[in-house]
């Protein structure tokens, strides 16, 4: 030391605040040792972050002493290097000093690792690959260093002894003229105590996917993210202690050229710093200020709570909760008595954090509940929530491939009407929607039903229901909760709703789906057997035949689908695959759906798979639902090989059980007549749909001083489209042709839009005209009968033909025979087409007829086969011999038939 | 060699010089020794249906049954992989991302994961692994 030491004795220096600090390292240190368990280090630092506040301030002591320590070393050295001190060392001392700045490094980093938690697990990891990259005996001293696997004994032998006592060594050896003044010693403690009050060291939840090192770290995480081959990172750090090392012990030229380099490097890796803390996330992906989750995955990291000295709950209550996941967790201390979670979502198995985030280590309600999901599972916090990495992070990703949160079809399909698009196959998304005149229209009428509308309130799924994300399905209010919700709703002060938790579970009913599938295609009320009205609420009759739906919707009675009336609800033919996505996305739900109705009434020889060949998730569904599974065969489905976990396999027979209510019922197989060659490309729906709804005559056009709704935003706002609604009928479906992987299928379809569309009332173009729509739909109407429609209401029936309500009549003239059509709608003025029709009697219709590609009305020569066999039904019964003959070789019949028979001649005249 | 230039110094540094060589020969044998311990174990696995089950140090991907033990190391730094997406395994420290072979598809890895050697025992339904014999 060339400097007189007199000159500096009364000056504090940061050389004497370290000190200071580091004494307090040690006495925190070993004050620490008494609640700290090595063996399981997680679980007793988060017990006495919980437990033991003072355990806890002391724990924060020990911690910013260490990081002050640090801070004022490196100060030191700075001091020292400015002022032109200490040039000169002797080598020995400047070997050691130099060694000494890695031992702190490392002396810091073992206490890092010894929290045992998540960022530590992975910073031990990197450490451990770090130095097994040293070269010769890297192996060993990693070993050496990090011990056995899972094992934090030797890591903690280390901290507290190794670097301790190297540590102390050099500091006496470096600084014993210069002991700290005992006002020096009051300060430190004073800021210290300060500091460590209001600011917790930190423990990372297990939970959250962004893991980062400690803050001198993150610059190194920072580089070491750059480097394919770290190993050359080690070759930095020797190249940092030896300029340490020249800065303190070289020649003037070389101790003054390893300052500037130091002082250079300092500041570039601050600048690396910054980024590491501020600017990546998950993966240490870039992240910005204001990018989705940037709290979550950015700020999470800076998450500290306060000490609290008299914690809102007894010490005793505390000890009497479990550990959770490894930690302790405040949250169920309070929150101790809540009834109603099924086995698996039991708090005392996952706490409340995993769902409902917070701070699962603070002891006082405030400070607990900051950034808390209050209601979890809606698709904006699902990372955050249910798709957790021990969760279900498969499901989370899925369901946002799923028609069900993209709604990828309808928007595609109305973009196409309103003529802003050709194809309606085209795959988008409900986040890619912009401004455009289908794209307000989606938003003012047609689009809150997806699973990213969040739910806001409290409460069960009602009719009124729209989105939320897995609640939509999964969540379940039983009585008790159900009636201590409703009586918080009416006093906020009652708050024993806190006790009744909803169950998330697998009983997902028909009124989970009612909210949304009551609605456009009206399956949930078809398939109860409900029809919509044009009434008004107030003229709803006094009948049980009537029901008022929302309040303000009037449905009528009509037959319900069988399989309701068997007591069967919509999960137990759709599964989760089909519901939730299975990761592709699809142009349309009859895209994405995967079961069909011959998977169950399979003729001939079953699909069958074993319970051994299950995927996961169905084994899972299966055995929740159903117990062992062991030795099972159950059906699968035709188009995507999925189990039907809900199905039973014995020979050739098979049993379906009701998912919800355990009914077992056997499935039967398909009538002869569904085996017809005559009927091979009729789908089951098209003959057993006993109704379906339907609507004609609508037309929309843009009000802009209608009070409206964005229902993206859930807000309200001036200017809307408005739909006037015709006529809603329930009746046997027309029928109509799709194009399946080169196969024509013939399918019920309903008027899914005629329509004309004012586009100019909203575009304000010109040259845009009023639009006119003739489309049908493909429809699965869901009001499944056991008997299918008779011959007649097929072949003799113009409004199965497409040709729309009238008089469909043949007639024998002079020995010849016609087939006419009087319709009982005027022609449309825009196409001549009747009202209601598809297409025009004994005509060809092409270009834009469906809202699907691959979906088009008989064409002529296909009416004539079809009005063929309904010539032959003006005489013979349907179910006569010749008639049912008929169904496997109709050339022959015709060919055979009697003088008396006389075929339609095919001209309009 | 006369006394005089064997200084004592000289002596003493030479035996300092021995003395830590030595422990430095003892430390590396029983290191040696420590590190063939730890590898003797053998881990076994149940067989599941998961298409990727996360073990600590493994991952068994069973892929249509085709089942591969791999290193639940990424080759990076060496930081534990937790996360599938889409097919990928995801690193948390770097974001480096292998396929479900173990191959590296984005960096900053570049090497494939370590896969280890098993057995498959269909009957008890378990996968053995004993990593020594890799």
């Amino acid at each position: 030391m060339k400097q007189p030491a007199e000159n500096i004795r009364f000056k504090t220096t940061y050389g004497q605040i370290s000190l200071a600090l580091f004494v307090y390292v040690l006495i925190t240190g070993i004050l620490l040792a008494v609640p700290f368990n090595v063996n399981k280090p997680y679980a007793s630092i988060s017990t006495l972050m919980v437990m033991n506040p003072w355990a806890s301030f002391i724990r924060n002591m020990h911690y910013w002493s260490a990081q002050f320590f640090l801070i004022f070393s490196l100060l030191h050295m700075y001091d020292h290097y400015r002022k032109q001190r200490e040039t000169g060392l002797k080598p020995g001392i400047g070997f050691r000093l130099s060694l000494g700045v890695l031992v702190i490094f490392m002396a810091m980093l073992t206490g890092f690792l010894l929290k045992g938690d998540a960022d530590s697990l992975q910073a031990r990891q990197i450490l451990g690959s770090l130095t097994t990259g040293i070269p010769v005996f890297g192996k060993f001293l990693s070993a050496s260093l990090l011990g056995k696997e899972g094992s934090f004994q030797l890591i903690y032998v280390h901290h507290i002894a190794t670097f301790t006592i190297f540590l102390a060594v050099i500091i006496i050896e470096h600084s014993r003229k210069f002991w700290p003044k005992a006002s020096d010693f009051v300060a430190a403690f004073l800021v210290l105590a300060l500091v460590s009050w209001l600011f917790s060291a930190p423990l990372h939840d297990n939970l959250n996917p962004t893991v980062k090192g400690p803050w001198y770290f993150v610059g190194f995480q920072e580089m070491l993210h750059w480097l394919s081959h770290p190993e050359w990172a080690l070759l930095w750090i020797l190249f940092l202690l030896v300029l340490v090392y020249f800065a303190n012990s070289g020649k003037i030229t070389l101790s003054f050229f390893s300052k500037r380099t130091l002082f250079i490097f300092t500041v570039l890796y601050l600048l690396l710093t910054v980024i590491g803390l501020f600017f990546r996330g998950e993966h240490w992906q870039w992240i910005a200020p204001g990018q989705k989750n940037y709290h979550y995955s950015v700020m999470n990291n800076f998450k500290t709570e306060r000490v609290d000295f008299h914690p809102g709950f007894s010490f005793a209550q505390a000890a009497e909760t479990p550990l959770i996941q490894g930690k302790k967790e405040s949250c169920v201390v309070c929150h101790n008595k809540v009834h109603g979670f099924t086995k698996a979502h039991n708090p005392k198995v996952i706490g409340c954090f995993s769902c409902h985030g917070g701070n699962p280590f603070a002891t006082n309600k405030n400070q607990a509940h900051e950034n808390m999901i209050l209601i979890p599972g809606n698709l904006s916090n699902t990372q955050q929530s249910c798709g957790t990495a021990g969760c279900h992070p498969a499901i989370s990703h899925r369901i946002n491939t799923s028609l069900m949160t993209t709604l990828s079809g309808m928007i595609s399909v109305d973009r196409t009407v309103f003529g802003e698009q050709i194809n309606p196959d085209l795959l988008t998304n409900i986040h890619h929607l912009k401004h455009s005149a289908a794209d307000e229209h989606l938003k003012n009428l047609c689009i809150r039903c997806h699973l990213g509308n969040p739910k806001t309130i409290l409460g069960p799924v009602t009719e009124k229901s729209r989105g939320g994300g897995c609640l939509a399905c999964h969540l379940n209010y039983n009585n008790r909760a159900s009636r201590a919700i409703a009586a918080h709703q009416k006093d906020r002060n009652d708050t024993a709703f806190l006790h009744y938790h909803p169950s998330i579970d697998l009983n997902v009913s028909d009124n989970h789906c009612f909210g949304c599938h009551s609605r456009s295609g009206r399956i949930s009320t078809n398939f109860e057997g409900w029809h919509e009205t044009s009434l008004l609420a107030q003229q709803i009759p006094d009948s049980e035949n009537y029901r008022l739906v929302e309040g303000t919707r009037v449905f009528k009675k009509e037959p319900e689908d069988v399989h309701h009336k068997l007591g069967m609800e919509c999960i137990d033919c759709h599964n989760s695959y089909a519901l939730m996505g299975d990761g592709n996305h699809y142009q349309h739900e009859e895209n994405q759906e995967d079961v069909q109705c011959t998977d169950c009434h399979f003729p001939g020889v079953p699909r069958t798979t074993t319970s051994r060949e299950l995927d996961v998730e169905s084994a899972t569904i299966a055995a929740l639902r159903f117990g062992k599974i062991t030795g099972h065969d159950y059906l699968t489905t035709h188009k995507r090989h999925h189990a039907l976990i809900n199905t039973t396999v014995r020979s050739d027979t098979a049993w379906l059980t009701t998912k919800n209510s355990g009914k077992i019922f056997l499935l039967r197989k398909p009538a002869t007549v569904c085996l017809a060659s005559a009927h091979k490309d009729v789908t089951c729906t098209a003959c057993h749909s006993a109704w379906a709804p339907s609507c004609i005559g609508c037309h929309n056009a843009y009000d802009p001083n209608e009070r409206g709704f964005n229902m993206l935003t859930n807000k309200e706002q001036k200017g809307s489209w408005v739909e006037y609604t015709g006529q809603y009928l329930a009746e046997l479906p027309a029928l109509g042709i799709r194009q399946n992987k080169g196969k024509n299928e013939i399918i019920p379809v309903i008027p899914g839009m005629i329509l004309t569309i004012d586009r100019q009332s909203y575009t304000h173009h010109k040259h845009d005209s009023l639009l006119f729509r003739r489309l049908f739909a493909p429809a699965s109407p869901h009001t499944t009968a056991s008997k299918g429609r008779s011959c007649k209401s097929c072949h003799n029936n113009s409004v199965a033909l497409g040709f729309g309500k009238g008089l469909l009549k043949y007639q024998i003239k002079n020995g010849q025979g016609r087939w006419t059509f009087d319709p009982a709608y005027e022609n449309n003025p825009h196409d001549g087409l009747p009202e209601d029709a598809w297409t025009g009697f004994l005509q060809n219709r092409t270009g834009m007829v469906s809202t699907r590609k691959n979906v088009k009305p008989f064409s002529v020569k296909e009416q004539e086969k079809i009005l063929l066999v309904g010539t032959c039904l003006t005489c013979h019964k349907g179910n006569s011999k010749v008639m049912q003959e008929s169904l496997n070789d109709f050339e022959k019949i015709l060919q055979h038939r009697s003088p008396k028979c006389i075929l339609p001649v095919w001209s309009k005249k | 060699m006369t006394l005089k230039r064997f200084s004592r110094r000289k002596f003493l540094q030479l035996l300092a010089t021995g003395i830590g060589v030595s422990l430095v020969y003892f430390w590396d044998k029983m290191m040696e020794n420590a590190l063939l311990v730890a590898s003797r174990k053998k881990i076994v696995f149940p067989l599941t249906r998961k298409i990727v089950s996360f073990y600590r140090d493994y991952l068994v991907i069973n892929q249509n049954h085709n089942i591969k033990v791999l290193s639940s190391h990424c080759t990076h730094l060496g930081c534990i992989i937790n996360k599938e997406e889409n097919g990928k395994l995801i690193c948390p420290c770097h974001g480096s991302e292998f396929d479900l072979k173990g191959n590296a598809v984005k960096g900053p890895a570049y090497k494939p994961l370590h896969s280890y050697p098993f057995k498959e025992d269909n009957n008890d339904r378990r996968i053995i692994v004993q990593p020594t014999s890799s």
